[in-house]
């Protein structure tokens, strides 16, 4: 009737997680409803810090350059701070130890973990242009959106190697929650979440090209406000492309060798 | 399409000069211990003796320092022991008994036109059908350990390590795990549990005595 979970199809695992983590999410009825109260406050806000800055200062106005920063941070808060969390949580359960028992592979679990906050990021990310609709926001009608939907997936592939290797520091150190916090707040300063590039220092920038964050969100941003055509942007997709199998290889690596060592020392269910 | 749910191929264990040492302390030392299908195993010893050690290491969270295990011929951790720990921590508490058991089952591939019948007979079999619509925070904790061996009844391994299985239930509870246990003994299956006492877990075929790491069989 199975077969464990070593030969189950990792959509069927990701499907599995996402169901049980979307009921979980569901069943906390008050913070939901303050997650789309924080949306609509961060995009008004954004909308009146937009008027402070003259039109022509950032490429398609300030108000969707923010708010296009915001969406792909979004992405990778959910896939770097969200997955770390995620999986300290189910130590503190003690779900960690009873998961790995069913066999889930390496590449299994990850993609479990992360596939509700990423699908959580994509829903608070409608949200954002629903509210910002409503407030007047005309989406940019000739703007390159299938460029801009390639980019942030291949980007969020990215952010999500990141999150392993947060994944596996939590599994080595335990409370390394803050490490990626403090890397994610400094891939949203360099990326320019909420500013151009071009306001920070030469050698700065020039680092800052070193994150996904930075070539993903820089795509989008072409391809959005620039109207940047697929012909024009093939540089810029190979760099995001050779990001995402970079980064993800190297977070399947390190959470395999996490995993490895809680079982080694016998720290899997412990928190 | 029903669901039979029960050992989906000979259990066996094969434990060989087995070793595990946490920091300096050694826990486990030259274990050796063959299991064939069809059988009960009551791994008893005093509290630190390495009994909860040893079934994690055929569960696969842990992994041994030196020496060879392997469930069913193969390494463990691939899915062929289900592990109920001594406890309550396995489940999630936001989550019904039913929820819960989905997700489980879910992960092993139990394919989804046999899902509902294969909960509805594994909480039966644990005596825990009513409690598959109660959210499990809401439960007594042995409510929640009945739902726990249902989880591992309803992925149908062939070997299934259950760590102080009397705990905290009543007689109804107790009849039910020696009833499973038998169950799946006689169906191919392997039960090992670890107690610390003899009458703290369904009636065993054999008793290994664990005492300061090293194991001893007496009948």
């Amino acid at each position: 009737m199975t077969n464990g979970g070593r030969g189950v199809p990792r959509r069927q695992v990701a499907w599995a997680f996402l169901r049980r983590d979307l009921r979980v999410a569901l069943s906390y009825r008050f913070p939901f409803f303050l997650q789309v109260l924080a949306i609509a406050f961060t995009v008004v806000t954004f909308a009146f810090v937009a008027e402070l800055v003259p039109p022509g200062e950032v490429p398609g106005g300030y108000f969707t350059f923010a708010i296009t920063g915001i969406i792909v941070a979004s992405f990778l808060t959910a896939a770097t701070t969200t997955l770390g969390g995620s999986l300290q949580e189910e130590q503190s359960r003690g779900t960690l130890e009873a998961v790995i028992a069913s066999g889930v592979p390496v590449a299994g679990l990850a993609i479990g973990f992360a596939a509700f906050p990423i699908v959580n990021a994509a829903v608070s990310s409608v949200a954002y242009v629903l509210v910002a609709a409503l407030i007047g926001w005309d989406a940019v009608a000739s703007a390159n959106w299938s460029l801009a939907g390639v980019a942030l997936l291949l980007g969020t592939i990215s952010f999500a190697g990141v999150g392993f290797v947060g994944a596996a520091l939590v599994l080595v150190f335990r409370r390394a929650g803050a490490v990626t916090g403090w890397l994610v707040a400094l891939a949203l300063f360099l990326g320019g979440e909420l500013f151009p590039l071009s306001l920070l220092p030469g050698w700065l920038q020039a680092i800052s090209w070193l994150s996904p964050f930075t070539l993903t969100l820089s795509l989008i941003r072409d391809a959005l406000l620039e109207q940047r055509a697929w012909g024009e942007s093939w540089g810029a997709l190979a760099g995001v492309s050779v990001a995402a199998i970079a980064y993800v290889t190297l977070g399947l690596v390190a959470l395999a060798a996490g995993l490895r060592h809680a079982k080694r020392v016998g720290t899997l269910g412990g928190y | 399409m029903s669901a039979k749910i029960g050992p989906r191929r000979p259990g066996t264990i094969s434990i060989t000069d087995l070793g595990l040492t946490f920091r300096s302390a050694q826990v486990l030392r030259g274990i050796d211990l063959e299991v064939s299908s069809g059988s009960i195993v009551a791994v008893l010893g005093p509290n630190g003796s390495g009994k909860t050690t040893l079934l994690r290491v055929l569960a696969g969270v842990l992994a041994p320092r030196w020496g060879s295990v392997l469930v069913c011929d193969r390494p463990p951790g691939l899915g062929l022991a289900a592990y109920v720990p001594a406890g309550e921590r396995m489940l999630n508490w936001r989550l019904t008994g039913r929820q819960n058991l989905e997700f489980y089952a879910h992960l092993a591939g139990v394919r989804r036109e046999l899902r509902g019948g294969a909960i509805a007979e594994a909480s039966g079999l644990a005596d825990a059908s009513a409690l598959l619509v109660k959210r499990v925070g809401e439960c007594s904790t042995g409510e929640r350990r009945r739902l726990m061996l249902a989880t591992a009844l309803v992925r149908s391994p062939p070997v299934i390590l259950l760590d102080e299985p009397f705990a905290d239930l009543d007689e109804t509870g107790r009849s039910a795990v020696e009833a499973v246990a038998r169950r799946w003994a006689d169906g191919g299956g392997l039960v090992l549990h670890a107690a610390p006492d003899h009458g703290k877990g369904p009636s065993p075929d054999r008793v290994v005595w664990l005492r300061q790491g090293r194991a001893e069989e007496r009948s």
